[in-house]
């Protein structure tokens, strides 16, 4: 208690030094719990079910699958049915499925996210509905489905949170649906976010229906369309589950060789699912808020040495009237805990602010994001981190400044420096240069990355381009026929409004996040059992190329003419013309895609640009597009190329066009094309600005040091200053002596980070990207532009010893 | 013919100021003349105003007044930059505390003053060479200044003020931290640096070490006493 009243004395004493090492722990402290809340809404903290470890997802496994890309595959409903029945280590388990729906019959027609669950689903999650109740056993049975479950959000929307909603009907894609049940505020499981994007998930779900498939599915194990969870058994572990299952996965291979021979099954905890895809960047970005708290650390330590070299009076006295090192030790690191303590608390309000700002520039498809929130772990482990940094930056300097000499300390009064302390500052500088320059690296590197990013061309213009989504409902739009007749009248109206150059459709669009890849087999080249030959496929009206500006190499786009009675043509990019027909003119090819209901050999009429559609990163792979009158897609996304500037301005006459088609048809999912350009690159920009804030903090806090430890030097070395000028040295000497001492740290430093940087920057290899983790432009720029930097830190004091007066140095002796 | 002498002051003044319109005066009105070849003691009570005086003689201090002359140049029209030259071209230093620059040996510390004033490297090699000798204190120039007693500390560092051969030593109380064998010896070394044709302007508070000089200057209130 004694400690600590002295030590709050002597922190208020020096009001100047406690505000400096306050504010640079906050910054490091703050820093780190910003982003440990991050870390523990999406990594740590359990999912907002009861139990939530027990949850697992259970995923099929295929080595031609896993080679398209898809190393986790969805499973079959026979699959699912066969594990529900034979698995002993799940308590239970249940099938979900995307569902996009609309709702009609209201105001205004809404297109809606959710899923079509078991009806256990709820009860293996343990979560009940606030309002009304859950889906019942039986339920998910055909003819006994048209039951519903909505989110709190939807149902505060749309109907003003009356409770009366219970056993109302709703009209859900033209068919009657009785609401049983509401949600409790925030459950929107399933969600895109972790999830694979062939699982059709939204971005939060807000409709629940019972599943229940068709007889056909019932039968097909070949049809892999459903995600599967299970709660496992309170005394199986995941290792131990996993292992029944590959017995399971090996019986079915017997039992069913034509659709099961080479599928596994892979188990992912519910957790690790959600998270998904952002371990990386956050342990990156973790490493290097923890860089920036051990560069605070080291630069307070400075402080507290230069501070200690002024108090060895009065440790010498201490020492003098009885206390042992040990007791000065103790006294000291009281003072750095209390100083830590004090950067925690303010650290908690920059994170607080630094959270906010780091939700509001992170890429939506981060998951968990909701659940952001400083709570008393994260406020726990700021606790930890002050107590943690306190003894780390402490612990040092209390040795140091308690191992003096008594007599000559008391002689000699405050005066003069030791070797060992120059050492010790020197050698903090040194890392704390080398951690600045590993971070600055890596912003370097991720900077260059998304600088390449900027650079690569989609293949198509997404200027002045307006999108959205229509799905259109099974009544009456089953019959193809109609569903084209749909979208054809539409794009026609839409090109006829003023301000439209030209419309299209195409069931999906580039950087949309949609896939459809199937197989292809080309006429006279029929397929060898072991080859996978896939493309993938794009169903569009004939202004798609015009609208999207997508060059046409050779040949010819569709027109009117390429309808559904006419011959069966196709249009392929480049890169599948340069792989499978090398040196041969594509055009009059002709092949069959092993997807289409209609098994017809179809002709190659042209060849366009190639066009990156799944990401901008992403390399192009083979793309067909055929004309979607001669297939009639239920789920179309349409373009717009406006005349203006401003393609969202004509999002309310596309609106009024559509209902005059069709006034039950909901747009869903608007967005511009250049909106979805920027969401593509999102992630990137994301962990390109904050490793770059981070890595300027660590570069100012460094800079500080440097500054620090050269201006305490300056002070120290006045009188070796006064004797040097008085021996002859000029201005310029005195510059260069200061200017070298910080420069040769710098040096050292940057030396060392280089060193660093070279071995760590290979983790981030998956976050960059057209960059070599060791490209030798940012390795050679980063450490001038630091040394640039270290030498403007190093001038102010340096100038400051040329000013200094022999005279007053020498007579302060 | 009279020959100008080595040092003229006129009417030099050093204040520093108090508040509005209101100075301290540490030096007032001091009219001096330094011939060549003198060996000048400066004496007086602390506050008297010696130190401040052969720091303006040494051109660290640049806020006096009045006219300055050495060897026939006038230093108080000169800039910063050309004092430091002239400074660096004529006189050495000796401290009453040495100071040696403790990190440095005792051959570094000869070194120095030679490398800032641009001397070659061989030039300094053969000029330290000479001066450890001449002053026989070859077997110490690998020793740092701590490892030296405090009159092999001053004879290092009178070694260090004549090594570029100045022509006027100031040296400020150069034997007070002595006793009075060393003493003895420092002074007799001003001596036989002076007979060798080295002006030396002494500040002390030693009547015995003044006599080693010709000429005593009696300060007092920042005046020189008639």
């Amino acid at each position: 208690m004694h400690d600590l009243r002295f030590a709050f004395r002597q922190l208020i004493k020096s009001p100047s030094f406690t505000a400096i090492a306050v504010i640079a722990l906050a910054l490091g402290i703050g820093a780190n719990t910003a982003m440990f809340s991050v870390v523990n809404a999406i990594l740590l903290r359990p999912l907002p079910f009861p139990q939530s470890d027990r949850l697992t997802v259970i995923w099929q496994t295929n080595p031609e699958v896993t080679k398209m890309g898809f190393p986790l595959a969805p499973t079959s409903v026979p699959d699912f049915k066969d594990w529900r029945a034979q698995a002993k280590s799940f308590e239970a388990v249940s099938a979900i499925e995307g569902w996009s729906t609309n709702l009609t019959g209201v105001a205004e027609a809404e297109r809606l996210d959710g899923a079509r669950v078991s009806a256990n689903l709820f009860s293996l999650l343990r979560v009940q509905p606030i309002l009304g109740r859950a889906f019942v056993a039986g339920e998910d049975e055909r003819g006994r489905n048209q039951v519903v479950i909505l989110s709190y959000e939807l149902w505060q929307r749309r109907f003003g949170g009356d409770r009366s909603i219970i056993g109302r009907k709703l009209t859900l894609d033209q068919e009657p649906y009785t609401v049983v049940g509401v949600m409790a505020r925030g459950f929107d499981f399933p969600s895109d976010t972790g999830m694979p994007a062939y699982m059709t998930f939204g971005p939060r779900a807000e409709v629940w229906a019972p599943f229940a498939p068709s007889e056909g599915r019932e039968k097909n194990r070949g049809a892999h369309n459903l995600a599967v969870i299970g709660r496992l058994k309170p005394s199986v572990s995941l290792t131990t589950a996993q292992a029944e299952m590959n017995t399971l996965a090996a019986r079915f291979a017997q039992q069913y060789p034509d659709s099961n021979k080479d599928w596994g099954i892979q188990l992912v905890s519910l957790q690790k699912q959600a998270a998904a895809g952002s371990e990386r960047t956050l342990s990156v970005l973790m490493a290097a808020v923890g860089c920036i708290l051990l560069i605070a650390c080291a630069n307070v330590a400075n402080l507290l040495l230069a501070r200690g070299l002024g108090r060895q009076k009065e440790i010498a006295i201490r020492r003098a009237l009885g206390a042992s090192r040990m007791r000065i030790v103790r006294q000291l690191l009281t003072e750095s805990v209390l100083l830590a303590l004090a950067g925690g608390l303010l650290g908690i309000l920059f994170a607080v602010l630094g959270s906010d700002l780091l939700l509001a520039i992170a890429p939506k498809n981060l998951p968990r994001l909701s659940e952001v929130r400083i709570d008393a772990g994260v406020l726990l482990f700021t606790l930890l981190v002050s107590l943690v940094t306190g003894l780390l930056f402490g612990v040092a300097p209390a040795l140091q400044s308690s191992r003096i000499g008594l007599s000559e300390k008391l002689k000699e009064g405050n005066r003069g420096s030791t070797a060992g302390h120059a050492r010790l500052r020197n050698g903090l500088i040194v890392s704390e240069v080398a951690l600045a320059l590993m971070l600055l690296i890596a912003a370097g590197l991720l900077i260059e990355s998304f600088a390449q990013l900027a650079r690569v061309r989609p293949g198509f213009n997404p200027e002045s381009v307006l999108t959205f989504n229509i799905a259109l409902p099974d009544n009456p739009y089953r019959d193809e026929s109609k569903a084209a007749a749909f979208f054809d009248s539409v794009v026609r109206r839409i090109e006829n409004l003023p301000g439209v150059k030209s419309a299209a459709a195409g069931n999906i669009l580039p950087l949309s996040g949609g896939e459809e890849v199937d197989g292809f087999e080309i006429e006279g080249r029929p397929l060898k059992p072991d080859v996978l030959q896939t493309a993938n496929f794009r169903w569009v009206t004939p202004d798609y190329f015009k609208t999207l500006q997508i060059p046409l190499q050779r040949g010819r786009t569709f027109n009117e003419h390429d309808r559904k009675d006419a011959p069966e043509v196709a249009i392929i990019d480049e890169t599948m013309a340069r792989l499978y027909f090398p040196g041969v003119n594509p055009i009059g090819q002709r092949f069959k895609a092993t997807n289409e209901k209609k098994s017809v050999f179809r002709e190659i009429v042209g060849v366009v640009g190639d066009v990156r559609h799944t990401s901008l990163e992403a390399k192009p792979g083979p793309h067909i597009y055929l004309p979607e009158a001669q297939a009639g897609q239920q789920s179309m996304m349409v373009a717009v190329r406006s005349a203006g500037a401003e393609p969202a301005a004509l999002l309310q006459m596309v609106r009024r066009e559509i209902a005059t088609v069709d006034p039950n048809v909901p747009l869903a999912d608007i967005r511009t094309m250049q909106e979805m350009v920027a969401s593509s690159v999102a992630p990137w920009r994301f962990t390109m600005a904050l490793l770059s804030v981070f890595a300027g903090v660590a570069l100012l806090l460094a800079s500080l040091g440097i500054y620090g430890v050269l201006a305490y030097s300056v002070n120290q070395r006045r009188r070796e200053i006064g004797i040097r000028m008085s021996l002859g040295a000029q201005r310029r000497d005195v510059l260069q002596l200061f200017l070298s001492q910080g420069m040769t740290v710098t040096l050292l430093g940057i030396v060392i980070g280089l060193g660093g940087a070279w071995a760590a920057t290979r983790i981030m290899r998956s976050l960059l990207y057209s960059v070599s983790p060791t490209d030798p432009l940012v390795f050679l720029s980063v450490p001038l532009v630091f040394a640039a930097i270290a030498l403007l830190a190093s001038l102010l004091p340096a100038r400051k010893a040329a000013a200094v007066n022999p005279v007053i140095a020498l007579r302060n002796e | 013919m009279k020959l100008d002498p080595l040092i003229k002051l006129s009417h030099v003044e050093r204040s520093y100021p108090l508040g509005k319109q209101q100075f301290f005066y540490v030096l007032r009105d001091i009219n001096l003349e330094v011939e060549e070849g003198d060996f000048v003691s400066v004496m007086g009570p602390s506050g008297a105003g010696k130190s401040t005086l052969l720091h303006l003689l040494g051109m660290h201090d640049f806020g006096w007044t009045g006219e300055y002359y050495l060897d026939e140049t006038a230093v108080h029209r000169l800039k910063p930059k050309e004092r430091t030259q002239l400074r660096n071209e004529q006189i050495g230093f000796v401290f009453q505390n040495y100071n040696l620059l403790d990190d440095l040996t005792v051959y570094e510390n000869l070194d120095i003053p030679l490398s800032y004033r641009r001397y070659s490297k061989s030039e300094r090699t053969a000029l330290v060479a000479d001066t450890l000798d001449r002053f026989s204190i070859v077997a110490k120039k690998d020793l740092y200044p701590r490892q030296l007693s405090g009159g092999q500390q001053q004879l290092v560092s009178i070694a260090r003020a004549i090594i570029a051969k100045p022509k006027l030593i100031l040296a400020d109380e150069p034997t007070g931290n002595l006793h009075s064998s060393q003493a003895e010896e420092i002074m007799k070394l001003f001596q036989r640096l002076n007979s060798e044709g080295t002006t030396i302007i002494q500040v002390t508070h030693s009547e015995t070490n003044a006599a080693y000089g010709n000429r005593t200057i009696q300060l007092r209130d920042g005046w020189i006493l008639k």
